[in-house]
């Protein structure tokens, strides 16, 4: 398979399981990740796309207080058994995989049963790039791009070094998503307004309404599930119903 | 067709693994149909057409 149909099918995957998530987090039942995972009829596929939701599975337990169930935990782990993470992290795009892995690994190790999930394969040690990654951007695009491609990481009880400096960044954070909107980049813009709602909701003052840019993103955005579940997750954070 | 898989699959391959590094780091959208600033001609003439016409003077007496 070429490098273009496996980024399809890991793309259509990775929708299957963040509509899974999805209706977790509106408030279904569970969200199944074994049960897809375990009757995929490619498995490797199916365990890289729990790889690219990565932490975003861990919604529904932060949000909500549902359980990790031990099943759903042992795919996690199998993904990464799959798709081992790169050992170092030197370009910037192995820095932003490197704090989404952190990140899942890190929900893995908190919220999930201990027996199910295997020491050594999902990470737990933070990366030392997170002021590279932000802090160094020479402009606010860099920054709110960056921001953007980390926004995994905004989920409450996470916390860590990326959160804590876009929480600094309320400025760049606002103009990257009035950027996004004005581009119609509507999947940018969700990502932003995450984040945008990850920090009003831990207290920072925000340029801009993230419940006004919300409903405006949910009636130009489209229905795509990943941009749903960014959507879906900023309502839960802002407590405005429904998910 | 459901299939029940029982055993861990092979490590992707180095392919398969970049594949997934590139969706983890997509970047903004490249297509934008954002309206641009474009230079109108003759726009000062424009302008000056909006521009209010010039007091009339008091007539001396």
């Amino acid at each position: 398979m070429n490098g273009e149909r496996l980024q399809v099918s890991l793309t259509d995957a990775a929708a299957e399981v963040a509509a899974r998530v999805l209706g977790a987090v509106r408030g279904a039942e569970d969200i199944g990740l074994a049960d897809y995972v375990d009757t995929s009829a490619d498995l490797k596929t199916a365990l890289g796309a729990v790889r690219l939701i990565g932490a975003d599975i861990f919604a529904p337990h932060l949000l909500l207080d549902r359980p990790v169930h031990h099943a759903d935990a042992a795919v996690i782990t199998r993904s990464f058994a799959a798709f081992p993470p790169a050992g170092q992290a030197g370009t910037r795009r192995q820095q932003v995989v490197a704090w989404r892995d952190w990140a899942t690994g890190r929900l893995l190790a908190c919220a999930a049963d201990p027996a199910s999930a295997e020491p050594g394969l999902a990470p737990t040690a933070a990366p030392e790039t997170a002021t590279a990654l932000l802090d160094g951007a020479k402009t606010w695009q860099e920054w709110s791009a960056n921001a953007a491609q980390l926004s995994p990481l905004a989920l409450p009880g996470l916390g860590g070094p990326i959160a804590a400096a876009v929480f600094e960044g309320a400025r760049p954070l606002a103009r990257g998503v009035t950027r996004a909107l004005l581009r119609r980049d509507f999947v940018t813009a969700a990502r932003l307004i995450r984040w945008m709602a990850l920090s009003s909701s831990s207290g920072v003052g925000q340029p801009l309404d993230p419940a006004l840019l919300v409903e405006r993103v949910r009636l130009y955005g489209g229905t795509g599930s990943r941009l749903s579940l960014d959507l879906a997750i900023a309502r839960r954070l802002l407590r405005s119903e429904p998910a | 067709m459901f299939v029940q898989h029982t055993s861990l699959p092979a490590v992707a391959a180095a392919e398969e693994r970049s594949a997934l590094e590139i969706l983890m780091t997509e970047p903004e959208a490249g297509v934008s149909d954002v309206p641009r600033y474009v230079e109108m001609p003759k726009a000062l003439l424009l302008l000056k057409l909006k521009l209010s016409p010039p007091l009339p003077k008091e007539p001396k007496d």
